[in-house]
């Protein structure tokens, strides 16, 4: 608790300036689905089990992943811009961007149609990563299940180093997913790798009546390959792991085991879902 | 044109090709392609069976690829967007476009966010709604639903098999052990989750620093709840029943209140929410200053069914519990209740006692009431913060009790038995930091005062005390006075992963106890008929603890070196010289997580003790009106050898609980108690300085499920065990041998159609024999409770047991119970009304079979007859403003 706590502490000095542009309505969100996204922080300990609550705004032509953090910053920032400032008003800051595996923002169907618009954050620099949605999923007809009362259907894939079990359910004609799984004849209600240790599950879906902007920061962002995403957020630790170390960031006085256990804490961060 | 389809098909056959290509495009009825829709290739007539699917793109375009065998397949086009469409096709690659009306699809929304059961390192939460059933009311109703735990027929509440260590509301520990009252009283409705809290560290400062294995619970409220309770008034028929409850609560962020007064008469037990149910170190708290009954009445063991069923009660509680957050550091609570219970039971025993050569047996007709009064005290104030902990308790109770039966065998015997008691203790408990270390030190005083008397009328034992001649009453008149203490100073050095206790300490106990056998209100002098001697004991240890804990691995050895010395000063009989004893009893424990949900802990354990100095009465004591005993001069010594394992699976994520234990414990110890049967219906027990073993097994696996839905919850316990032990029978030594099966399935069903079943079989088989006599008990318990909700303002219940015990070979005797309930809360109100038949079948009594090393017993207990009962509740719960 108190780590992510420091981190996000970090954060906010970083944020400040470059949060100040408003961000962007895309679409508007029709359907909210939450998911629980359990992972392992480090693939060697079973112990590092993290648990992350994960948003997928679906709206008419695209839709947007991203942490419970990122959802709720992301709306209020909107929220903020969308009034006319009081110079006054502190500008708005704060918030925690939530795990450092989990820490990304993923549109589908957008900028165009079949593809993925993947962001992320780091170092005072945003990055993007625009990807092909398809995926090659392999029905297996045999197996079906119940999940939340839909009857579901198993799918697999190979995906990005690892294999996946998807359970989805063609009662919900939404074809996405967590993450950047998509194109399946149905919402994805369940999906977890063969190791077990990645694995989001549906905790809701619910039709949002009101009016919920799907936005997007108006920044200017370093185009990245997939494989550069890993590269950046392993500097990102390394970088917290050094200020750490020499006592660079001391929001408060650190005894020698709670610096011991962030420091093992940022080492033992491996284990990010995509394996490239 | 309310619906507008147009299906084209333009049908190309490509002979040879296994593989079909159906391509299309699916467009708007204003001729725009729709994308994003799910286009579905399946068996004719089963849309669950996919064979192939695709997704249109912006276009609206669609190609499908597929082998199949049929020879006509079906094609879904599913969205939120349009229409829904099937249309059947032959089993060819053709061009198939579709128009569809755009319209709004409904799907069901759906939260389980709202998972009932979610882990987090080492808390698990539940969340109560999910696991209440119709029939709940109390959290503690709830909480026996949820996998993983269990309630015992006291209302001691156990996680995977082993009692819970502390029971907070709200982060608080209002009630210390005696949380019965709330678990009991506190509505599931207004409880939002409860929390297990494993390996709980109490004592806030040693947090992450000293390793506890005990398992704690928090019940965690509904927001803005301040207010809330139970209130309940009911009446019934025949005996004019009554049945009070009002026991309101109160939480706010600086204080908690629950106050109670209860009274009934219709069956419910009173005493579980006034006792200690509490376990720290391995020991029920407030156990060593527990009341003791040194004589009694004789009883009918109680039979094996819920004790609703043959409790004839008459009792009234009032309970005052407050606690009090006098600033950021200080908790001060009082505690303060008053029991008072008229208790009757009554029916016929009969006993067989095997012995040498023949059988004696002896048939009773018991009638008996017990009336127990007693009021609690107590005062705690506390300092539990990060920087600091201290404990100050003081706890006074005091008892009024008595007992009173009447004995038909045919002769009549009255008995009287008056046991009253006061118990007191001061517990001092303060941890201050040293450095990064710990310094904790603990100091316990307890006095027990407990003047007791046993009558029977007319006299007992008339050859022995009275040289055959009948006479009109023997008294037994026995007093016991105690006072110990116990301090010790614990210095714990923690380093990295490990943690060293250093536990210097100091016990003391000195102990008065005085008998004397009274014929009609004259002591009688011989020596061997009465006691009157002290002991004293004074023991220095030193206990040496080390424990290491990694994130999922830990183990420790904690070393206890003590030494005694002891005298016991007997002013009648021989008494014991001041004797120097040295005691060592190692032992060494681990847990180590193997696995997200696998887990293994065991432990052993080497055990050298000293007997119960109340064990060196040498005259004899009159325990009922045909038993006399007597000890010897020599403190019974014992060794142990003690070893478990537990195997655990925990899955929070299917809601699968699992534990596998097994325990062994080899004990030898240096006296034994000598059976001599003079022949006349009497007995003489006397303890006698010889070598005997006991030993035992046991092995229990105890599963248990709930499916994601809650709809459906499984539970299975399996328990073997076997013992042995040495038994000395008209100067001959025997082994007596006990073994016993247990299998315990539950199913619980709720959510269909209106019906929630509950069903519980309980199969037994036990086994005991020995060189006089071999008996095997078979028993069967079921259980079935169905509730029936057609409407949410009103529901029927039903609970059906069935109970049959007897020895093998022989037609057990049944038992059939039936009760019936109705209950009728009108929507919005706070008001709810109760209608129960208890006992419909009117039965009886209840038969029940025990052994001993000698005997097996059988019991027939009368039980409650027909009754019924209206019992009004209203809601006291209250939000804030």
């Amino acid at each position: 608790m108190k780590k992510t706590h420091l981190f996000s502490l970090f954060f906010v000095f970083l944020m400040h300036n470059i949060y100040a542009q408003p961000p962007q309505s895309i679409d508007k969100t029709k359907w909210l689905c939450t998911y629980n996204y359990e992972f392992l922080q480090d693939s060697s300990s079973i112990n590092s089990l993290k648990n992350v609550q994960m948003y997928l705004q679906i709206g008419s032509h695209l839709s947007k992943f991203t942490c419970v953090n990122s959802y709720l910053m992301d709306s209020i920032r909107y929220l903020d811009s969308e009034k006319a400032r009081d110079p006054n008003q502190p500008t708005l800051v704060g918030g925690s961007f939530g795990h450092i595996i989990s820490d990304y923002r993923i549109y589908k169907n957008y900028p165009k149609n079949g593809q993925i618009l993947f962001t992320t954050f780091s170092d005072n620099e945003f990055y993007k990563l625009e990807q092909q949605m398809q995926m090659n999923w392999k029905l297996d007809l045999q197996k079906d299940t119940v999940i939340m009362g839909y009857t579901c259907h198993k799918a697999l894939i190979f995906y990005a180093g690892r294999d996946y079990i998807a359970w989805y359910s063609p009662q919900i004609p939404l074809s996405d997913g967590p993450y950047k799984f998509n194109g399946l004849p149905g919402l994805i209600l369940k999906i977890s790798d063969t190791m077990r240790q990645h694995c989001f599950t549906l905790n809701s879906i619910k039709k949002v009546t009101y009016d919920q902007s799907i936005t997007q920061l108006t920044v200017s962002y370093v185009d990245i390959k997939a494989e550069d995403y890993i590269k950046i957020k392993r500097n990102e630790l390394l970088s917290l792991y050094r200020m750490f170390q020499s006592n660079m960031v001391t929001v408060s006085p650190l005894s020698e085991e709670h610096k011991a256990r962030i420091l093992n804490g940022l080492k033992t961060t491996n284990n990010f879902i995509e394996k490239l | 044109m309310k619906y507008l389809l147009i299906l084209t098909a333009l049908c190309i056959t490509i002979i040879g090709h296994a593989q079909t290509i159906v391509n299309g495009r699916v467009v708007s009825t204003d001729k725009t392609g729709v994308s994003g829709l799910s286009v579905l290739v399946h068996q004719k007539g089963n849309a669950n069976r996919i064979i192939s699917y695709s997704i249109t793109d912006e276009k609206g375009s669609f190609r499908l690829e597929f082998t199949a065998r049929e020879d006509s397949l079906g094609v879904s086009v599913r969205s939120l967007t349009h229409r829904d469409t099937t249309v059947c096709i032959a089993n060819r690659s053709q061009v198939l476009n579709f128009v569809l009306p755009p319209t709004v699809h409904e799907i069901r929304e759906v939260n389980v966010n709202a998972r009932a059961i979610t882990g987090k390192k080492d808390t698990i939460t539940y969340l109560v709604g999910k696991f209440a059933h119709v029939k709940d009311q109390s959290i503690g109703d709830v909480i026996k639903n949820m996998p993983g735990f269990e309630v015992s027929p006291e209302g001691q509440v156990s996680y995977q098999g082993k009692p819970i260590q502390k029971y907070y509301i709200e982060g608080l520990d209002l009630l210390e052990g005696r949380y019965g009252i709330a678990n009991k009283n506190l509505p599931y409705r207004d409880v939002g989750s409860v929390e297990v809290l494993e390996n709980h560290q109490p004592i806030k400062m040693l947090e992450n620093r000293v390793f506890s294995n005990g398992t704690s619970i928090n019940l965690k409220l509904k927001k803005n709840i301040t207010m809330t309770g139970t209130m309940q008034v009911g009446a019934g028929l025949p005996f004019l029943l009554h049945y009070l409850n009002a026991t309101p609560m109160l939480f706010s962020k600086n204080q908690q209140t629950i106050a109670s007064v209860q009274a009934n008469n219709t069956g419910e037990d009173l005493s579980t929410q006034n006792q200690p149910l509490q376990f720290t170190d391995g020991q029920m708290d407030a156990f060593a200053n527990r009341k003791v009954n040194l004589v009694g009445i004789q009883g009918i063991s109680p039979p094996q069914i819920d004790k609703k069923y043959y409790l004839n009660n008459n009792a009234g509680l009032m309970s005052f519990n407050h606690l009090i957050k006098l600033n950021d550091l200080n908790e001060l609570k009082i505690m303060a209740s008053f029991y008072h219970d008229d208790q009757k039971e009554s029916g016929e025993v009969k006993n067989v006692y095997h012995l040498t050569g023949s059988d004696y047996v002896l048939n009773e007709k018991i009638v008996n009431h017990y009336y127990n009064t007693s009021l609690s005290t107590g005062f705690t104030l506390t300092q539990n913060v990060k920087q600091r902990y201290l404990k100050e308790q003081l706890q006074v109770n005091r008892f009024w009790d008595q007992q009173t039966g009447s004995i038909e065998n045919p002769a009549l015997l009255q008995e009287n038995a008056e046991t009253p008691g006061t118990t007191g203790s001061n517990t001092f408990d303060m941890v201050l930091p040293v450095g990064n270390h710990f310094f904790r030190i603990y100091s316990s005083l307890n006095f027990n005062d407990s003047p007791q008397r046993l009558s029977l009328r007319p006299g007992v034992f008339t050859g022995f005390l009275n040289n055959g001649a009948d006479y009109s009453e023997t008294m037994q008149q026995y007093a016991m006075n105690k006072f110990s203490g116990k301090q010790y100073l614990r210095f714990t050095l923690a380093h990295k992963n490990w943690t060293f206790d250093s536990e210097p300490g100091f016990n003391f106990d000195t102990h008065h106890y005085r008998t004397v056998i009274q014929k009609d209100q004259s002591d009688l002098a011989p020596d061997s008929l009465r006691n009157d001697y002290q002991w004293k004991n004074l023991e220095f240890y030193l206990t040496e603890r080390i424990n290491f804990k990694k994130e999922n691995m830990r183990f420790g050895a904690s070393l206890p070196l003590r030494a005694i010395s002891y005298r016991m000063d007997d002013l009648v009989h021989s008494s014991i010289a001041p004797t120097q004893r040295v005691l060592f009893s190692p032992m060494g424990w681990f847990d180590y997580d193997f696995h997200k949900f696998w887990s293994v802990d065991g432990s052993i354990i080497y055990s050298s003790r000293l007997g119960d100095p109340m064990q060196l009465a040498q005259g004899y004591i009159v325990k009922d009106y045909h038993l006399m005993q007597r000890n010897s001069d020599k403190l019974n010594e014992s060794q142990s050898w003690s070893g478990g394992l537990n195997l655990e699976y925990k899955n929070p994520v299917v809601g699968y609980f699992t534990v596998a234990s097994w325990s062994r414990n080899n004990n030898l110890q240096s006296l034994i108690n000598s059976n001599v049967y003079t022949g006349d219906g009497l007995f003489f027990l006397d303890a006698v300085r010889m070598d005997n073993r006991f030993i035992s097994n046991s092995f229990a696996l105890n599963n248990s499920y709930v499916s994601s839905n809650q709809k459906i919850s499984l539970s299975l316990k399996c328990q073997y065990s076997d013992n042995r032990y040495e038994y000395l029978l008209d100067q001959a030594l025997g082994w007596n041998h006990n073994q016993s099966w247990i299998i315990q399935p539950t199913i619980g069903i709720t959510g269909i159609k209106n019906v929630g079943i509950d069903y519980n079989l309980k199969f037994s088989h036990t086994r005991q024999w020995n060189a006089q006599s071999g008996n095997t008990i078979l028993g069967q318990a079921h259980k079935l409770e169905l509730y029936y909700y057609p409407s949410p303002v009103y529901w029927i219940g039903v609970n059906l047991a069935y109970y049959n015990y007897g020895p093998q070979y022989q037609v057990g005797n049944n038992g059939l119970y039936l009760n019936v309930g109705y209950t009728y809360k009108p929507a919005n109100s706070r008001i709810e009304y109760r209608l129960r038949c208890n006992n419909l079948f009117n039965s009886k009594q209840v038969v029940d079979y025990q052994y001993g090393d000698i005997s097996i017993t059988e019991n027939h207990y009368n039980i409650r007859p027909r009754e019924l009962v209206l019992i009004v509740s209203f809601s006291l719960s209250r939000g804030k403003k």
